[in-house]
């Protein structure tokens, strides 16, 4: 895996987010970190895309460099014809708006000393009111997401952790963006309270148009609220394809060795648990960057980088034996 | 069964917390028998006194917490050991693994250090022979190099290795009943499968027996022998594991398995939540705790608890519910709250059984 390549991005119109070879890299003592090495995706509108992954595979970077926090290394993020990545300060704070993001744990993502009320008006306050941010919108919004608008002047501490992941929400939505980012949205939550923010976020992005990036290490949780679905390996890109289609057929050896390894469910697929340790990303394997832990490594793999191809029914993999129904 | 095959009795536990804004019952009533060898699972979301149960096996209750009822461990009940056999008793023949594996080392000690001092203590091993077992129990739990582990510090080894050492730690004295609180919960997929893998592996090499307590009822399916189901400190419904998941009785465990996104279906399948949330057990309420969420609770479950030994079937699947799953009086529960609209608790219909109606 850890392939890379652009054969999945799509020339459409409707075409809101393109991210072209990302690279993120973080300098320590040691040496660099590659986070995020020539990663490509792209979000049309009205879209879910689900990134999925095990810790350090970089999904949660790849998202926050989309918004520019922190600006990618090399690369270019095109929003709506837009280069992020070249904005100037100033730009960008206007585009800024239009991305919005909702972190994994709920209460520390809210400041305890502000009430309901002031946190979700926080960014009206920023950018000033005009005709389509009312004071209205509030009310009316802490209505959809579920909260009793006569609880506005209550702190955060006052509320549970999912009506706090539901204030964040309404947060995110009050400044009407085109995009959402959750990164872990429901990892912290309990089962049943999980269902009602998926069910909450599959509501709010078809009342208010917007396209969800979903970040989650939980691949039942993605299918469910996805659309299309990549899996991310050591900042590589392993495979893109529809959610649905991907849970039919993975077709990645990685992939494959996820959904294997889901607790209880009756997955039909039949691959090895993963043996050995995640390699260090300072110092990342060549070739495939999955061929230290691949039951079907072989020389290639070890000097040979995988491309992204298509095999059909939009459906992309990056690996050299991949296992084709 | 024989007295000598339970590993783990306990009866009627009672964990409660004095705390600033009044007692608060943890574990309301929790009884179960655990055959020698075999896995319990209990499951159980935030705040449903799974972990205090876990706790209070081991003797673990915080300060302001007392506990009532009997624990027998081994045939022998715990509150009539000496001090000298209490010590013993945990660290030798009980042990625990926590769920976070950082927080559970101590991060300024090597891992020699830290996985010799039990056996030197409780078993008066020579610094000699600790080590050397310290080495072996590594490779029991698949660490390369162990010689090399040793030396090192928690920081240096991810995530899975650490709960693989602390997993080594808590056999190191060969346990009889491990206590696992959400062994895997924080890690990764597929280091959870090879956890889990290991201590299933384990388990059958020593004939340990388990308490096994997790939020995942999918970790619960697959590892288990046998499942209780806990809500609000009680026991809601207990049974072996094919059993409870094939025929489920408990609205509340039918509810929990529904909120779960099944991958089996296709994507944006509408899930279904369960309304509401638990009942502040600072004032719990007088009957069923489940009944203002349940779409099965008619007036008898607000006023009278029901209990756990109430209805049984062959094979010790027992429930702890007035109007249960699949049977002819809890279809008639289900279909006259729907022609009320509500339930008893005065929970609307719609919001319960959403759109299956």
């Amino acid at each position: 895996m850890a392939g890379t390549g652009t054969a999945h991005l799509r020339d459409t119109d409707d075409v809101l987010v393109r991210v072209e070879n990302m690279v993120v890299e973080f300098s320590i003592s040691g040496g660099t970190v590659h986070a995020v090495s020539d990663v490509s995706f792209d979000l049309v509108e009205g879209e879910t895309l689900g990134i999925v992954g095990e810790s350090g595979c970089g999904k949660s970077t790849t998202a926050r460099a989309t918004i520019q926090l922190p600006k990618p290394t090399s690369g270019s993020v095109l929003f709506r014809g837009d280069d992020l990545t070249k904005l100037s300060g100033e730009q960008l704070r206007k585009v800024r708006p239009q991305l919005q993001m909702i972190f994994q744990d709920p209460i520390s993502s809210l400041n305890p000393r502000r009430t309901v009320h002031e946190i979700i008006a926080e960014g009206l306050k920023v950018w000033g009111e005009n005709d389509s941010w009312t004071l209205d919108t509030i009310e009316e919004l802490m209505e959809a997401v579920g909260i009793d608008p006569r609880y506005g002047e209550r702190k955060p501490h006052q509320f549970s952790g999912g009506q706090c992941q539901r204030i964040s929400i309404a947060r995110a939505l009050v400044l009407d963006p085109k995009v959402i980012i959750c990164d872990e949205p429901v990892s912290a939550l309990d089962v049943s309270v999980q269902a009602q923010i998926l069910n909450l976020l599959e509501d709010m992005k078809e009342r208010y148009g917007v396209s969800l990036m979903f970040i989650s290490h939980d691949l039942s949780v993605v299918k469910n609220i996805s659309d299309r679905v990549m899996v991310m390996y050591m900042g590589k890109t392993c495979e893109v394809a529809g959610a649905d289609d991907l849970f039919e057929r993975p077709t990645h050896h990685y992939t494959r060795a996820l959904m294997a390894a889901i607790p209880g469910a009756d997955v039909n697929v039949d691959e090895e648990v993963l043996e050995g340790e995640l390699p260090s990303a300072i110092d990342p394997p060549t070739g495939c960057r999955f061929n230290t832990r691949c039951p079907a490594a072989t020389d290639q793999c070890r000097t040979d980088e995988p491309q992204l191809r298509d095999i059909g029914t939009d459906h992309f993999v990056a690996c050299h034996h991949p296992v084709l129904p | 069964m024989t007295e000598t095959d339970i590993m783990l009795r306990v009866r009627d536990l009672v964990v409660d917390f004095t705390t600033p804004a009044g007692n608060l019952r943890a574990v309301d009533g929790v009884s179960l028998e655990l055959p020698e060898g075999e896995t319990f699972a209990i499951v159980g979301e935030s705040g449903s006194g799974k972990s205090v149960f876990a706790r209070t096996l081991i003797d673990l209750l915080a300060g302001n917490g007392r506990r009532g009822g009997s624990i027998e461990i081994g045939g022998r009940d715990i509150d009539l050991l000496s001090k000298a056999e209490r010590k013993h008793f945990f660290g030798v023949e009980v042990a625990m693994v926590f769920q976070d594996p950082m927080t559970s080392l101590n991060p300024v000690k090597r891992i020699d250090a830290q996985l010799t001092e039990g056996m030197r203590y409780h078993l008066n091993m020579s610094k000699a022979d600790a080590k050397e077992r310290a080495i072996w129990l590594l490779k029991q739990v698949h660490i390369p190099s162990p010689e090399r582990r040793m030396r090192q510090y928690p920081h240096e080894l991810s995530g899975g290795m650490r709960q693989r050492v602390v997993i080594a730690m808590a056999l190191a004295c060969e346990p009889r009943l491990l206590i696992a609180d959400e062994p895997t919960t924080a890690l990764d997929v597929t280091v959870q499968k090879s956890i889990l893998d290991l201590l299933d592996e384990l388990r059958a090499e020593t004939k340990m027996s388990m308490i096994l307590i997790t939020h995942d009822l999918g970790v619960a399916r697959g590892r288990a022998d046998r499942v209780g189901v806990m809500y609000a400190g009680r026991l809601m419904e207990v049974g072996r594991t094919e059993g409870l998941f094939a025929d489920m009785r408990h609205p509340y465990t039918q509810a929990l398995l529904e909120s779960i996104p099944n991958p089996a279906n296709p994507s944006h399948t509408r899930l279904q939540p369960i309304p509401g949330r638990p009942p502040n057990l600072l004032d719990p309420p007088q009957g069923c705790a489940f009944a203002a969420r349940c779409r099965h609770a008619r007036v008898d479950c607000l006023n009278a608890k029901p209990s756990l030994d109430g209805t049984t079937d062959g094979d010790g699947h027992r429930w702890a519910c007035f109007h249960p799953v699949g049977t002819p009086d809890g279809e008639a529960a289900l279909a006259a709250n729907l022609e009320d609209g509500e339930n008893a608790a005065g929970l609307s219909m719609t919001e319960v059984v959403g759109e299956l109606v």
